[in-house]
């Protein structure tokens, strides 16, 4: 059995506003165990980027506040972490890479020096064998010319490369958790899976636990161990790639899978969507959140909030439709597994 | 392309700047209604035309347009008409160093201060600090040099009597004012320096190197300052430029023997040699200190230095 590394539990964040109080995320739990990669996935919006910087304690508070809940690292409580006990975990233990590559690396400093930075700040080697170190990263990465390649600058390298690089940044002192917030968005197609592939291969070489935040379940599919569905601020259905593929509880989830673009039907129809708009986290419904875009809400989903039901040892979903009194509805089936 | 042609480069087309700068301002000027003897009411007319062909204003102006260039080319820029026998290279040699020392000093409090201030400004952004620093740089912006310049003397010569009124001439002369000048430049650079520190604070790479598990003081030095001070850099050389060729109204509340009176004077009193001259040495001036700013944008952001 492996060890649970993170833990989240009940954790609710907001952000304070002219507006008033956006609760983005509300009342969420996930845990990730050790060298498995957990995907997070919704629409934008759904509080997925702040469950999981929030774990690194990445945004600034105020605007920024946690209301309840824990963060659990290795059996320690890092929910109320100063900044200087932050400081020992980033980097070293929890690493992140952002979405934009173009934008996520310093314009003015060379990447050497990029990544030299980060290696030194957690380990105290002399200067060379922090870029003997660096040259060891860029090459487990792909970059060619390594050696030449730590004193080019950001704006020389293409997206992929960018991204190739804060990978090496993120990997430098061999974190335990790398958490990634949509690091293939901003990438084109062929470079998205040759991100992805890379990280895979570095998973699976350094035992590294991955959070991959998404909106792609193609990137899904090809990643994850688990998933975490994110709607509103909360997750609604949760469990092991195969369970959220082949055998999906919440209507949510039922939409994502079938907005997915199909190349394979014969008929170019439509792209299939999900009407409506997320709630408005300001005053967020009191019932379920889905419910004014479910196809099939009913009384209860607009008064009451659905209690998360176990499925399996694994899954779980949060949905009226899974009481024992709520009528059994079919999901309209669609040809899923031709994508997974 | 190699540092050598980007210098040669700059330098041709400073050169070719320099040269439309001074044909511009040699018949603008000309076009100004009257002659520089015009305003001594005792002359008339007939002895008007004599000093005019006296000093060689009588000639086809594009005569003299040459004559002026020939002579620049060997670097004399004339003689004044207005002061007796005095060259513009002595006029310029004589009240450049006053107006210098006195930028130079200006900008050595300023420019510190006002980017610690702009960085700590933005630091402590919506807090007390904050807002006092703020309402510092509205109030040096604000408060014209001339007010802030007489109220100095009023409470530090008149009141307290522990300053000079005015004058160049010892250490304790020089202080209030470089305050007069400095406060204004320093309120400038806090607010750019605010603003600029604001935008690189929320960029994406500031968070990454949060990520990576850098203090606070660490980003703030490596990666934040240096991008901030960019737009600085801008406007430090005009800023520089302006403030080493003297300011009128400085100068004139401290009586200070600056070139800043002579380019009002002689614009009043159509002392064309003078004007010229002075526009010359500005432009120059500008011009070089350009070049170097543009050579220290190179060394900050390696992104320009591959566009050249």
């Amino acid at each position: 059995m492996k060890e649970t590394l993170l833990e989240v539990k009940q954790f609710k964040f907001s952000f304070d506003t002219y507006a008033g109080e956006v609760q983005a995320v509300r009342n969420i739990s996930f845990h990730v165990k050790e060298g498995e990669t957990l995907a997070i996935v919704g629409e934008s919006g759904s509080g997925k980027s702040v469950a999981v910087q929030n774990v690194m304690k990445l945004i600034p508070s105020p605007p920024g506040r946690i209301i309840q809940g824990q963060i659990i690292y290795q059996g320690e409580d890092i929910t109320h972490y100063t900044d200087r006990q932050m400081e020992q975990l980033r980097g070293k233990e929890l690493s992140m890479i952002f979405q934009d590559p173009m934008t996520s690396l310093n314009p003015t400093m060379k990447i050497g020096d990029q990544i030299i930075e980060g290696i030194r700040n957690h380990e105290p080697i002399p200067r060379a064998d922090a870029v003997k170190k660096a040259i060891k990263l860029l090459t487990e990465v792909g970059i060619p010319d390594p050696k030449d390649s730590l004193s080019r600058y950001p704006h020389t390298f293409s997206g992929g490369m960018r991204q190739r690089v804060m990978i090496a940044i993120a990997l430098a002192c061999n974190p335990k958790i790398l958490i990634a917030d949509e690091p293939t968005t901003a990438l084109d197609v062929t470079t998205q899976t040759q991100i992805l592939e890379l990280m895979n291969d570095l998973k699976e070489k350094h035992g590294t636990s991955i959070v991959m935040i998404t909106h792609d379940l193609g990137v899904v599919a090809k990643m994850a161990d688990r998933i975490a569905v994110m709607y509103a601020g909360k997750i609604v259905e949760t469990g092991t790639v195969e369970e959220i593929f082949y055998q999906p509880k919440h209507p949510y989830t039922w939409g994502l899978l079938q907005s997915i673009p199909k190349v394979s039907s014969k008929r170019m129809g439509k792209l299939e969507t999900i009407p409506g708009t997320p709630p408005d986290l300001i005053a967020p419904p009191k019932g379920c959140g889905f419910a004014s875009r479910c196809k099939f809400c009913m009384n209860i989903c607009k008064e009451v909030e659905p209690e998360s039901v176990s499925i399996s040892a694994s899954q779980s979903a949060k949905c009226w439709l899974l009481d024992e009194r709520a009528p059994r509805v079919e999901r309209e089936h669609e040809e899923v597994k031709k994508y997974s | 392309m190699s540092v050598i042609r980007f210098i040669v480069k700059r330098f041709i087309i400073s050169i070719v700047t320099i040269f439309l700068l001074v044909t511009l301002s040699f018949f603008l000027l000309r076009t100004l209604p009257g002659n520089p003897f015009q305003t001594e009411t005792l002359l008339t007319v007939e002895m008007q035309e004599k000093m005019m062909s006296y000093y060689g204003l009588d000639k086809p102006l594009f005569e003299q347009y040459l004559t002026y260039m020939q002579n620049l080319l060997q670097g004399d820029l004339g003689y004044s008409i207005k002061y007796r026998n005095r060259t513009v290279n002595e006029i310029i040699a004589t009240s450049f160093p006053v107006s210098a020392d006195l930028g130079l000093r200006a900008l050595a409090v300023a420019l510190p201060i006002g980017l610690f201030l702009g960085v700590l400004s933005a630091r402590k952004r919506g807090k007390l600090t904050d807002y006092l620093c703020v309402l510092l740089s509205v109030i040096g912006v604000s408060i014209p040099s001339f007010i802030l310049g007489s109220f100095l003397q009023y409470i530090f010569a008149l009141k307290l009597q522990i300053l000079p009124m005015a004058q160049w001439q010892t250490e304790w002369h020089t202080i209030l004012p470089t305050i007069a000048l400095a406060l204004s430049l320093l309120a400038i650079l806090t607010r750019v320096m605010r603003a600029s520190m604001l935008e690189v604070m929320s960029q994406d790479y500031v968070k990454t190197a949060k990520a990576k598990g850098l203090s606070e003081g660490k980003i703030v030095r490596r990666h934040q300052i240096r991008n901030a001070s960019i737009p600085i850099l801008t406007m430090l050389g005009p800023m520089v430029t302006s403030v080493l060729m003297g300011t009128f109204v400085v100068e004139k509340i401290f009586a200070l023997p600056g070139l800043g009176q002579h380019f009002i004077n002689s614009i009043t009193g159509l002392d064309y040699t003078v004007t010229l001259g002075l526009t010359v040495f500005f432009g120059i001036f500008m011009v070089f200190a350009n070049f170097l700013v543009d050579i220290a944008y190179g060394i900050v952001d390696p992104r320009i230095r591959l566009m050249k």
